[in-house]
């Protein structure tokens, strides 16, 4: 079985930080073949980002120490995708829970 | 790459002049005088800076509901270090260059007034004016009343 391949982050940061920066920092990291950061709440000090990361084996720690290092937060993981393919889930399955 | 603030040109400008026009008649040789001035100036102002710096992070951390200490492990502070440096650098070469440019050009006097170093600080007055678009007139005889009555202080302290 495969390793992780799709990973949502909930993450917040400080404001003065360059997204523009850490997407390509996190693009770098072992396993990451494409990073899509999304800005989804901005405030005076703190950005709420959505971080989708896929790529085939990525290393989760070395994302997590990228966004750390960088004086972000994780809220929360939103989404994790791991195995042979990206196994997407049915809509319809959380509308009815 | 970090941003250089203007106030620390002035500050270090007018701190080292003034503070080498009244220790310069008690401290007389000049390069003692400029080396205490621009190491002094240096330190303190990197301290200052990078207590600013601490601030904020400690800011950040709360906003973002961090424990305390958590951002000092991270890139932001190396780069406010980084920063504080560059400010307390900046900070020591303008000291340097207004305080030796005192103490070279202080023997030249009218009464107890070095003329050079007072002409000087008037001109930067008038610059520092333009800055703001303030009277320029106004700012040359304010910087020139300051460095008169600095080099007073010096004159009298020079008797003691």
């Amino acid at each position: 079985m495969g390793g992780i391949r799709r990973v949502v982050l909930d993450v917040d940061i400080p404001s003065n930080i360059s997204t523009v920066e850490l997407a390509e920092k996190l693009g770098r990291v072992s396993g990451v073949k494409a990073v899509n950061i999304t800005v989804t709440d901005t405030d005076v000090e703190v950005l709420g980002l959505i971080i989708v990361i896929e790529g085939d084996g990525v290393d989760y720690d070395g994302v997590k120490r990228i966004i750390e290092d960088s004086g972000g937060a994780i809220r929360s993981v939103d989404q994790v995708v791991v195995g042979e393919y990206i196994l997407e889930i049915n809509p319809q399955l959380i509308r009815e829970r | 790459m970090a941003f250089i603030e203007g106030r620390y040109l002035v500050l270090g400008f007018l701190d080292s002049v003034l503070t080498t026009l009244i220790l310069g008649e008690t401290i007389l040789n000049g390069i003692r005088l400029v080396i205490i001035v621009t190491v002094i100036n240096l330190v303190t102002a990197f301290m200052a800076e990078y207590i600013e710096e601490r601030a904020s992070l400690r800011h950040i951390e709360r906003t973002l509901l961090m424990k305390s200490g958590t951002l000092l492990r991270t890139s932001l502070h190396k780069r406010a270090i980084y920063d504080a440096l560059i400010e307390g650098f900046v900070f020591g070469v303008v000291s340097f260059i207004g305080s030796s440019i005192t103490a070279l050009s202080m023997s030249i006097k009218v009464l107890w007034i070095p003329v050079i170093p007072i002409s000087i600080l008037g001109v930067f007055g008038t610059l520092m004016s333009r800055y703001f678009r303030g009277n320029a007139i106004l700012w040359f005889a304010l910087y020139m009343i300051l460095g008169i009555t600095a080099s007073f202080i010096g004159h009298i302290l020079s008797g003691f």
